[in-house]
């Protein structure tokens, strides 16, 4: 099989890799929030609703977990009906009260519905934002990336934004989840009305692994993943990395982010199959850390090059 | 270069670029492409209609005029919409065919005039938006000034700002975009309760609804149940326009034409509408409440008809009441005599006459010539009309004249009887006061016959046939009836003579083998010749009328040849007229010539000798003649009645103007 080959079948495979979702505990905590806003937004539907935040570093998760909730909920039957029950809105950097609407319309529009993003003014686009979540059956609106909100030109822009998403919620159009990296929370620390309008928050916080229930969920994240990976890359002998101290090397590069290990993994997996091989080494996992860790600063050094470091307290 | 199949699959792409808005729209059966539109736009929370035009990738400034010029977008304008493409296309208004008018559109399947249809506008019933707040396409009819669900008066204004309400922008029909003012809660009034029904079914000929049309149609009288129904309401726009008591007449047909329906009123559309329903009387008493006040002989069609002439005009543009009101206006002028100067007044078929008919018609009808039928100009009960301007303007009652041809073409004229019987014409009208002939009476038959006598032509042939079979009792020779009748200047003589025969009390004793009329072909018996010639100078005294009389007639008179009356008038013995086709003689030079000259027969038939023995008689008194014509010559009477010693009594019976 000639290189060329063996690059379109490492891409397929990642691209497999890149639609693995496992089953775990912190997604189900989430998602029972989740659930939460959704029921009592149906139980106090005239009232005003609920929000939660959710943080956690690059990687961690959110948006897996966002995806994985709107996945179960935006059936294909409700997307014939136009019904969108959780609509997964990306903010934009530098967002204002506009661009938060327009954001808002965009994702709609990605799902195959003319909403006008760039017509109107911004009362306009706001009032039809809330014609349309309510129009579109949405539940939950979900917006990802909330620390462009706070990361705002000015603080009176990022007050003005948190002011709208609390009127929407006062307003009664449906509850918010708002992701983000660290600083996210910083509208609800300084907006009393959002705080208390917001359940406690999700942290997705990194991996301690000198924390045995971190270590056991780390654990059993891990091995759940990697019998996907064998499965559905062909990797023979990917559960082989739970052996020794390999987890551990895993968790030092990604740095407890659970998204981050996952990419290690799959950057040895892509490395094995453009080998041509369906088996990983440990050069595959040192290379990947190479590449895709420490090229990018996120690591500082490659253990599987030089060796298991002794267990010390996370850097987060 | 691109495969076909590469470009349909472009163009499949390019298709799916639009979607669909998230609020869709459900349409009302009623409601108008810019409603849904607008509705879209207010459910969507967008300001300007454009706006979702411009999704369908329909970009205009204009957006109203998008269901008139974009019928091509329509697929684009319903997936935006979130309608289906049959509920689109349905309001769109394509250029269509419409026999009434050249710019025409569709209109839910039937087809209107352009001009009959506001884009712009919006006109809105408050009471209707009170019952459901969409723009119902009937208000974009203009004719319509009123809502035919309501019955309540139109308006295109906010009643509170005054700004025209439109399109552009939309916060709802029944909201002004300009103050945001509702609507609904005015009251403009409503028509009359008079007008109600009309109003509704005319309004149901532009129905958007097809099945309301054809009830609305079905309901109509004929010729109008035939119609399309857009044509049916253009004409009753066109008639309720035209029949307006707006000053001057037709001022407000000309603004309807010109788009504007600012005066046009509900009144002017029932109007119309009713005359429709009571056609053809309502045209008939249109006609008959326009008729011409003056006495004229021949009217102008403007005069008659008003406004309506428009249709007269040559520069009318066809349309089916153009063609309905050509083709039924000229009849009833005839029936209601009204006589009309127009080309087109006289273009309708005969078939159409009811009691009326042109002097056109009435030449191909009963063949005959102009120049008979102008003869009749002046006879009251025929003609209606005396003045001829042009072809097929006189107008004839149709019976009367039917009567006067029937009457002609069962007559003989004067002269072709009288050839008949080689007796003068002067003499047939004693003949017909005997009672041997029919005189034809009738004024009209008489004109149209030449304006001379003319005598029944079955009495006619009943005379000849009895004269025919007279018998012929001995084989003698004698003169003949028109010989033994010459120098007879009373017409009663020659009618007697003929009594006579039929009667047996002139005895026929042969018959001569030539076909020049009865009196000339018949042999009477000599004496009874003398007797009957003595008998009728005593008898018939009877004064002759002033007339002349033709050379034939004169020979016939005179008993002598023809060509010796011509050789005598060219002699200048008789005065005489040249006429064309032959020479006219008055009578009284026929009596002078009788009186002053004498042939050689009338002296043989005074002295019962041949005429040969009575030109030696005279050559040997020493009378010579005094003219010599082509066969005869001629001695001066005077001198051969004093030669016979004969009395100068025996002068031919004539007065005339009291002389004798």
């Amino acid at each position: 099989m000639s290189s060329l080959d063996n690059n379109h079948v490492a891409a397929r495979i990642r691209a497999d890799l890149d639609a693995i979702v496992i089953e775990n505990p912190r997604a189900s905590a989430a998602h029972g929030v989740f659930d939460y806003l959704i029921e009592h937004s149906e139980r106090y539907s005239t009232g005003g609703k609920r929000c939660v935040l959710m943080t956690g570093p690059t990687q961690s998760g959110k948006s897996t977990i966002i995806e994985s909730y709107a996945a179960r909920l935006n059936t294909p039957d409700l997307r014939e009906k136009r019904q969108i029950p959780v609509l997964h809105v990306v903010l934009e950097a530098n967002i204002s009260r506009k661009g938060l609407a327009q954001n808002i319309l965009e994702a709609l529009e990605e799902l195959g519905i003319q909403a006008g993003t760039s017509s109107g003014s911004e009362t306009i686009l706001l009032r039809r934002v809330r014609a349309y979540l309510k129009a579109a059956g949405v539940k939950l609106l979900v917006l990802d990336e909330f620390q462009h909100v706070v990361h705002s030109d000015n603080d009176r822009v990022a007050n003005s934004v948190g002011e709208t998403i609390k009127r929407m919620l006062i307003k009664g159009v449906c509850p918010i989840v708002m992701c983000g990296i660290r600083g996210a929370e910083r509208p609800f620390k300084t907006n009393s009305q959002l705080a208390q309008r917001a359940e406690p928050a999700i942290a997705l916080s990194p991996i301690e692994a000198c924390d045995p229930a971190d270590a056991e969920f780390y654990m059993e994240f891990l091995a759940s993943y990697l019998l996907q990976v064998e499965d559905v890359a062909g990797i023979e002998n990917a559960t082989s990395l739970l052996n020794d101290t390999t987890p551990s090397m895993i968790v030092e590069v990604a740095n407890g982010v659970l998204g981050a290990a996952c990419n290690l993994i799959k950057g040895a997996v892509t490395l094995a199959v453009r080998d041509g091989r369906y088996h990983i080494t440990g050069d595959d996992l040192a290379l990947a850390t190479d590449r895709y860790f420490i090229a990018d600063g996120l690591c500082f050094r490659n253990p599987f090059r030089d060796g298991f470091d002794a267990v010390r307290p996370n850097q987060h | 270069m691109p495969r076909p199949s590469q470009v349909v699959r472009l163009a499949d792409d390019e298709r799916d670029e639009i979607k669909p808005l998230l609020i869709g729209v459900v349409p009302h059966a009623d409601e108008s492409l810019m409603s849904l539109v607008s509705a879209a736009c207010v459910a969507n929370e967008h300001e300007r209609t454009a706006q979702i035009l411009a999704f369908a990738g329909v970009d205009t400034l204009r957006p109203a005029f998008a269901p008139f010029t974009r019928t091509s977008d329509a697929n684009a304008i319903a997936t935006v919409l979130s309608a289906s493409a049959n509920d689109v296309v349905v309001r769109m208004h394509p250029k269509a065919h419409c026999l009434s008018a050249g710019d025409s559109v569709a209109w839910y399947g039937a087809s209107l005039p352009r001009s009959f249809l506001v884009a712009e506008q919006r006109r809105v019933s408050p009471a209707a938006l009170r019952a459901s707040p969409h723009h119902r396409a009937s208000w974009m009819v203009r004719p319509l000034t009123y809502c035919p669900e309501t019955f309540e008066l139109l308006i295109s204004s906010c009643p509170y700002c005054s700004a025209k309400l439109g399109w552009l922008k939309s916060i709802g029909v029944w909201r002004c975009e300009t103050c945001t003012r509702s609507l609904r809660h005015h009251r403009p009034g409503k028509i009359t309760w008079s007008l109600r029904q009309d109003a509704a079914s005319v309004a149901a000929l532009v129905s958007v609804n097809a099945k309301h049309r054809a009830q609305a149609l079905a309901r109509m009288p004929g010729p109008f149940n035939q119609w399309a129904p857009g044509d049916v309401f253009f004409a009753a726009v066109e008639i309720g326009s035209l029949t307006s008591a707006k000053q001057p007449p037709g001022t407000l047909n000309a603004e309807v034409n010109h788009g504007d329906f600012s005066n046009f009123g509900a009144e002017d559309l029932v109007r119309g509408f009713r005359a429709l329903c009571e056609w053809p009387l309502s045209l008939k008493s249109y006609v008959e409440d326009n008729r011409p006040a003056s006495k004229a002989d021949l009217h102008h069609v403007k005069e008659v008809m008003g406004p309506l002439a428009k249709f007269f005009s040559p520069y009318a543009k066809p349309t089916p009441l153009g063609d309905l009101i050509q083709s039924a206006v000229p009849p009833l002028l005839h029936e209601l005599e009204i006589p009309v100067a127009h080309r087109r007044y006289s273009k309708a078929e005969a078939a159409e006459r009811s009691t009326t008919m042109t002097t056109r018609e009435a030449q191909r009808h009963f063949n005959l010539d102009g120049r008979s039928l102008s003869r009749i100009g002046g006879i009251d009960g025929i003609l209606v009309s005396q003045r001829q301007v042009r072809a097929g303007a006189k107008l004839f009652k149709f019976e009367p004249l039917k009567n006067a041809v029937y009457i002609l073409r069962g007559s003989i004229s004067e002269e072709a009887l009288a050839a008949q019987l080689a007796i003068p014409p002067l003499a047939l009208p004693a003949l017909a006061r005997a009672g041997l002939l029919d005189a034809v009476e009738h004024k009209a038959a008489l004109l149209l016959g030449g304006g001379g006598r003319r005598y029944v032509t079955a009495s006619a042939d009943r005379l000849l046939s009895a004269l025919d079979n007279v018998p012929v009792l001995t084989s003698a020779p004698g003169p003949s009836l028109a010989a033994a009748l010459a120098g007879k200047f009373n017409g009663e003589a020659w009618a007697r003579a003929l009594g006579d025969v039929l009667a047996g009390k002139l005895k026929v004793v042969g018959k001569r083998d030539i076909k020049r009329g009865f009196a000339r072909r018949v042999v009477i018996e000599p004496k009874l010749a003398r007797a009957m010639v003595e008998t009728l100078s005593s008898a018939c005294s009877t004064e002759w009328e002033f007339q002349t009389v033709t050379s034939g007639t004169a020979s016939l008179l005179l008993g002598i040849h023809e060509r010796d009356v011509a050789d005598a008038i060219e002699a200048q013995l008789v005065e005489a007229y040249y006429e064309g086709r032959g020479y006219s003689i008055e009578l009284g030079e026929l009596v002078q010539f009788s009186r002053s000259f004498m042939a050689a027969w009338e002296v043989a038939r005074r002295l019962n000798i041949t005429s040969q023995s009575a030109r030696s008689y005279l050559q040997a008194a020493g009378i010579e003649p005094d003219v010599s014509l082509s066969k005869i010559h001629l001695w001066r009477r005077e001198e051969v009645e004093l030669a016979l010693s004969v009395r100068a009594t025996s002068t031919p019976e004539f007065r005339q103007n009291g002389s004798s």
